[in-house]
């Protein structure tokens, strides 16, 4: 099995018999009864039938081709010839078989299908150079009533010699040996001479219908006419051999009984069918044929021996007008692709050009979207960096934060040293420049001192100095940033202050507060 | 009508040849200028089509920022009103602030100063506690107005203890200035 046997359809093999299509396939057999009328033509009726039967059995997958069905046809009417050849190449042996079999078969090659199987170069007998050939004939009409049958079920038919494929099934035979197929109205005799098929002959003796075992003779061969048998074989060389096939429960006892009968020590034998829809001697032997190696069946009969015309070759003249033409296409290409592309190609500029003002409303949106951007200073942040350098207890009375990076705050702390870390720390961080005192004053209460404290700070305060402690002390605590921006809850430590709450808190609105005006905007900006 | 000769045969074979020849060379040069020329426009166009697509080239970027700043400020400069902005973002803020559960206080308006490239200018009270109060500072750059916070101001208010009073500048830019730049430019 390889990677294409999806692909491949399985082969079938048949034998058309007198009374029965027995078809056997991988996939099992089918045995099909035909009715013919007394000149021997199939019934219109059994035609149908046998189509739909058939279509059914062979049906494959959409995809698949036709299957092959190789058929093998009886004796009757079937010319088989050993014809000798002048040498010849191989090319030129149909033609020359052709005409031999003109002079050779009683109807002109064109109403015969035959087919032709090369023996050897020469007679043995006969010391003339030549070759040897066995030709098999059939009248063309035989076969195309067969293929009336197969084509329609969606078979692609080719046709051998059922007595030729019967010859596969013999057990180890000698050289010289005959084949007796015996059927229900007639028998086939077939002999080979050196395992070439020398004749071919039907013989009007049957045992009944093969299809329908109730009407074979109970009595298996006791109640059939063996003499007349060997009245109609016995005037023919036989060989060493005689191999006796057919569907009929009696048949060993048969070849046991002819045996005896037999002159001159023939062996008498008869091959074992195994039973089975489709299977035949035939049947089997195609079967067999084919896996043992052989691709085709021994002789495949050819309707049609018409000498094949070569594929004809354009003149000289016909060639150079294609080249013509195509050189002609090569150079028109470049003005062709002008005259095609170009009413596309303007008509799609136009439309850019056309919406070419666009750009100037982006430039325009983007110049005013990143001044804005620019120019809106953080504060939320930089309170939130106020609040994480005050020390717990300071308060702010009041704060003032403005566009121009001013900032200004007022409130108590505990002690000058609280003061002095709280600027140290807004200096660490990065943000906060110029950080001055600009008064420090102790409380009324001497307890404290009361800063007011003006510096300069960042509008684009960096995501480092967010996350970074002031001061250095703590890098590696998680930051308190209130991160989430729209959460209010995220910023504890500019919640107004508890009265024991020990976290900075803005401006303090506490009884202890001193309230204070808010101041105005820094006017000594630096700026 | 005479019959011709095979001398006057020959002599219009070859007539109607030279004919021929000279109605193929006619039309073939003519021919071939109009597909040159064909040819020259086309090549034109291309050539025009690769400028400009050059020269949008670096405007997918520029779009693609200036649609991340539009979502990011829920502000599209294009559909403003100059007419109305400024009411529209004075309603705009104050719906906020009460949203946060604010006491707006007084509310004035200024017109815009000489020079600046703005619509005009609000200052706003407001009262409330430090978180709604941060909430809202976070909020108001994104109300969908151009809006930038001058200063702010956070004290106590004496009078009523617990929360804080905030007081805020706040410009609203006019998208109009930027225009006329650009049409000067």
């Amino acid at each position: 099995m390889n990677a294409f046997d999806w692909n491949n359809t399985p082969a079938y093999y048949a034998e058309m018999g007198r009374d029965s299509l027995r078809v056997l396939g991988a996939r099992g057999g089918l045995d099909l009864p035909l009715d013919r009328l007394p000149d021997r033509r199939l019934a219109d009726a059994c035609k149908t039938r046998v189509i739909q039967s058939l279509a059914g059995f062979l049906k494959g997958k959409p995809w698949q081709p036709r299957p092959r069905v190789v058929c093998a046809i009886g004796a009757r009417g079937v010319s088989v010839r050993r014809l000798f050849l002048p040498p010849s190449s191989k090319e030129d042996l149909p033609r020359l078989l052709s005409l031999q079999v003109e002079s050779e078969f009683p109807l002109p090659p064109e109403e015969l299908a035959w087919g032709y199987a090369k023996l050897g170069d020469s007679k043995s007998d006969d010391p003339r150079p030549g070759q040897e050939v066995l030709v098999v004939a059939v009248r063309k009409e035989t076969l195309d009533e067969y293929s009336s049958l197969l084509a329609p079920a969606g078979a692609s038919p080719v046709f051998t010699l059922a007595a030729l494929a019967r010859s596969r099934l013999c057990p180890h035979p000698p050289a010289d040996y005959s084949i007796l197929d015996i059927g229900a109205q007639d028998s086939e005799l077939v002999t080979f001479e050196r395992n070439v098929p020398a004749s071919l002959r039907t013989i009007a003796w049957g045992v009944g219908s093969p299809l329908s075992p109730s009407a074979l003779p109970a009595s298996g061969s006791a109640g059939l006419d063996l003499p007349s048998l060997l009245r109609r074989i016995e005037g023919h060389a036989m060989g060493r051999a005689l191999y006796l096939t057919g569907h009929f429960p009696g048949l060993e006892e048969l070849a046991s009984r002819l045996a005896k009968l037999l002159a001159n020590g023939i062996r008498c034998e008869a091959v074992r069918i195994p039973s089975g829809a489709g299977h035949s001697a035939a049947t089997l032997g195609l079967r067999q044929s084919v896996e043992l190696g052989d691709a085709c069946p021994p002789i495949i009969l050819h309707a049609d021996h018409a000498p094949a015309a070569g594929p004809s070759r354009p003149a000289p003249i016909q060639w150079a007008a294609v080249a013509a033409a195509l050189l002609l296409a090569v150079l028109s290409f470049p003005y062709l692709e002008a005259l095609l592309f170009k009413p596309h190609l303007a008509r799609k500029l136009q439309a850019i050009t056309a919406e070419k003002g666009r750009l100037v409303d982006i430039d325009r949106e983007l110049d005013f979207l990143r001044y804005l951007k620019q120019n809106q200073p953080d504060y939320v942040d930089a309170i939130f960096l106020l609040s994480k350098a005050a020390q717990p207890g300071a308060r702010f009375d009041s704060l003032s934060l403005n566009q121009r990076g001013d900032l200004s705050l007022h409130g108590p702390m505990a002690n000058a040293q609280q003061v002095g870390e709280f600027r140290a720390k807004l200096i660490d961080s990065g943000v906060f420049t110029n950080v001055a005192i600009e008064e420090q004053a102790p409380s009324p209460d001497h307890q404290r001192v009361i800063i007011r404290l003006s510096a300069r700070w960042k509008q684009s305060i960096p995501e480092q100095a967010l996350a970074a402690e002031p001061g250095g002390n703590d890098k590696n605590k998680e930051p308190s940033k209130p991160g989430a921006k729209d959460n209010p809850k995220a910023a504890p430590a500019l919640a107004p202050p508890a009265p024991s709450a020990p976290e900075p808190a803005l401006p303090s609105p506490g009884p202890a507060a001193t309230p204070s005006k808010p101041s105005p905007p820094t006017k000594n900006s630096k700026d | 009508m005479p019959a011709l000769t095979v001398r006057d045969r020959r002599a219009l074979k070859i007539g109607s040849l030279c004919i021929l020849v000279y109605l193929v060379l006619f039309f073939g040069f003519q021919g071939g200028k109009f597909f040159t020329r064909k040819r020259a426009d086309y090549l034109r166009l291309v050539q025009q089509a690769r400028e400009l697509q050059q020269e949008i080239q670096p405007y997918r970027d520029k779009a693609e920022v200036v649609k991340k700043l539009m979502e990011s400020y829920k502000l599209d400069p294009a559909k403003l009103s100059r007419a109305t902005v400024l009411a529209q973002a004075n309603a705009a803020i104050q719906t906020a602030a009460v949203g946060q559960h604010l006491q707006v206080g007084p509310v004035r308006e200024s017109p815009a100063r000489p020079g600046n490239r703005e619509l005009g200018a609000m200052q706003l009270e407001a009262l409330g506690p430090v978180p709604a109060l941060m909430s809202f500072l976070r909020q108001v750059d994104r109300l969908g107005f151009p809006l930038i916070v001058e200063s702010l101001q956070i004290s106590s208010d004496p009078a009523r203890p617990g929360p804080v009073k905030m007081s805020l500048t706040i410009v609203i830019l006019d998208f109009d200035q930027w225009k006329k730049e650009a049409n000067h430019a």
